[in-house]
């Protein structure tokens, strides 16, 4: 079973070198630089590369399987196209050894992050498939996957009988369960779950990139906070933790682009983005989120040439294609199947919203949000509250002590309440009865608020470590002048 | 190279406050997440949960892992009926097979009949119906009986 997770893993890696490699070269004729971009050796760095690589590996597979490929004749073409790339990435590797303690303390850094991984994978597979939405919508739509050797219209997708299991939703996870059960040769109720080991390295190594790029024990104690905080989610196979652990990983990245204008940073923000929108309707929010919570950053001069030079080059363009594959490819396949959502924008959904407003749903949603009364899950985003009176207290400490005022940090604040906003207009319109709605998923949506409220706590923790008895700065956003 | 002592003086105290810095640092970032935890009940519980889940597995006589490896295993944990469908549509080589109203009427065992019976299909025009035992009157229907969970597999040509 750990040889099984360790395999998926390298497939994975090693597709996302190929396409790296693609994308290195794409981005060679825009710079005239040399063809390919050395892995990083820093251990933030190295834990941000393999990330993406990770991520593009998962979303170009992804992409492939969503067009309709048959999943056994994907699956080789993949393993081949992975076998390449990590022979590509060896190859790299051998020309340009990095050598010293540099690499070990890298080295060290990803082996943690493993770690954290190893305790949490462990505990995937001991349960059986028992909640109802693991059951009956992500794990049997790989089940359908799996049976069906792929995604046809003739499944089954569009059979009366299935829909209690919404047909519609996102299948990057399901194909994922689907290709792990193939690797085994048959289905059972235990394993399948086990395809969720490989995001998740993806997203604990994003993690442990870091809101600042520092290989700090701040970082750790976010990333542990972040797995604890998803609670029983990540283990049960519901996929709200793997939509929001990626939407921390991508505001982590942003947070870094800000601070340095590095595009690598940007990237990683991107394909991060994009796994939580090709997992969960609610990433889509999230998405549209972060952009409107990076929009009032580019006022700053420097932010927006950074922006403009990263909106420029062809590997962004590539890389956003790559993002959006999954999810777009999906909404094609959606319409050809002829499935419908159930929440649909048309006259009769406004109309149920704004019936609503006027008979005051919207504090009821607002109330149920932050401190709902029933919980289905043992998560903590019932004490949303209590993280985001610790996160302000240090932040203000750290902004006293530092004597520094980092906007960076609002990003997380911009981005948090853009999506609450879109997910209260969410509520507004649901078809369904409002209370039975927000009872049994107000508190899995209020994670990726959780993991903002957590943004903010992981820069003020950044902040007080490397408090310094020193003069003190002028307040600072964006890459500095050089 | 000649280095003044009132250089030295200074490196030693940038040296010395740095160090201080650090530790000044990590004590704020400690103090910071005990009352973070201290305020937070649900992670430490959680952080206990993956103890005891960790421990049982690290304490246990046999591989846990051993016993989650096998085609078709977990199924034990759907209704009886489901599990008494299910054996029936293989046993039968049946691929698309339909319930009677009172068995969709529950919408918990519906759906862990749709999807524990999968990829056996539901369809609304399948000649095998499940019903209550004794309500098939057709004598040209082939009757499958599921006598522990009451229910029976009639397939009507």
């Amino acid at each position: 079973m750990i040889l099984d997770v360790l395999t998926s893993l390298l497939y994975f890696l090693g597709l996302g070198c190929l396409i790296q490699a693609g994308l290195d070269r794409l981005g060679a004729q825009d710079h005239h630089a040399q063809p390919w971009r050395p892995i990083a050796t820093g251990p933030t760095a190295l834990a941000r590369d393999l990330s993406i690589r990770i991520a593009l590996g998962i979303l170009t597979y992804g992409a492939a399987m969503t067009t309709g490929l048959p999943l056994r004749a994907g699956f080789l073409v993949g393993a081949v196209g992975a076998g390449l790339g990590l022979f590509l990435a060896a190859r790299r590797f051998h020309r340009q050894p990095p050598v010293g303690l540099g690499l070990l303390a890298a080295l060290a850094w990803i082996g943690l992050a493993l770690l954290l991984v190893a305790l949490v994978s462990t505990v995937l597979p001991m349960d059986v498939l028992w909640a109802n939405d693991a059951r009956s919508v992500w794990f049997f739509h790989g089940k359908i996957i799996y049976f069906a050797n792929g995604i046809h219209r003739s499944s089954g997708w569009n059979n009366e009988a299935i829909l209690f299991s919404h047909p519609y939703y996102q299948k990057l996870v399901p194909i994922l369960a689907a290709t792990e059960m193939l690797k085994f040769g048959y289905w059972n109720e235990y394993l399948p779950k086990l395809a969720l080991a490989t995001p998740l390295t993806c997203y604990v190594l994003a993690l442990f990139a870091g809101p600042r790029g520092r290989a700090s024990m701040s970082t750790v104690a976010t990333t542990v906070i972040a797995l604890l905080g998803s609670g029983t989610l990540i283990h049960v196979g519901y996929v709200d933790a793997y939509t929001a652990l990626p939407a921390a990983g991508a505001l982590w990245a942003v947070m870094r682009w800000l601070s340095s204008g590095n595009p690598r940073d940007a990237e990683h923000a991107l394909v991060l983005a994009g796994l939580a929108l090709s997992t969960k309707d609610e990433g889509r929010l999230f998405a549209a989120g972060l952009a409107v919570g990076v929009l009032p950053f580019l006022a700053v001069r420097r932010l927006r040439w950074a922006a403009w030079s990263f909106l420029r080059t062809r590997t962004t363009w590539a890389l956003l294609v790559l993002a959006l594959a999954p999810a777009l490819l999906w909404s094609i396949r959606v319409n050809e199947f002829g499935l419908h959502h159930y929440l649909q924008l048309n006259l009769a959904t406004q109309f149920r919203a704004l019936h609503r407003l006027r008979t005051g749903a919207l504090p009821t949603i607002v109330r149920a949000l932050i401190d709902p009364s029933s919980r289905w899950f043992d998560s903590s985003t019932s004490v949303l509250s209590r993280l985001l009176i610790v996160a302000g207290v240090v932040k203000l400490l750290a902004m006293v002590l530092s004597r520094r005022l980092r906007l960076v940090t609002f990003v997380c604040a911009s981005a948090g309440v853009a999506y609450f906003s879109a997910i209260c207009v969410v509520y507004l319109m649901t078809p369904a009865d409002l209370r039975w709605q927000l009872s049994t998923s107000a508190d899995r949506v209020m994670l990726i608020v959780f993991m903002c409220a957590l943004g903010l706590l992981a820069d003020g923790l950044e902040d007080l470590e490397g408090f310094t008895l020193g003069p003190r700065r002028k307040a600072v956003v964006g890459p500095r002048p050089r | 190279m000649h280095v003044s002592s009132s250089t030295l003086t200074r490196s030693a105290g940038t040296q010395r406050s740095r160090i201080a810095s650090r530790v000044i640092g990590i004590l704020l970032v400690t103090s910071a997440l005990v009352v973070l935890f201290a305020m937070m009940p649900p992670l430490r519980r959680l952080a206990l949960d993956y103890e005891k889940r960790l421990g049982k597995l690290c304490m246990s006589d046999d591989n846990l892992f051993a016993k989650r490896t096998g085609a078709g295993l977990g199924f034990k944990t759907l209704p009886p009926v489901v599990q008494a469908m299910s054996a029936v549509l293989k046993r039968e080589k049946i691929d698309t097979y339909w319930v009677s109203p009172d068995l969709q009427s529950n919408w918990m065992t519906w759906q862990r009949i749709v999807e524990g019976n999968w990829p056996h299909v539901p369809r609304s025009d399948a000649h095998a119906i499940f019903r209550p035992m004794g309500k098939t009157r057709d004598p040209a229907c082939r009757v499958v009986t599921m006598a522990d969970v009451g229910y029976e597999l009639a397939v009507c040509p």
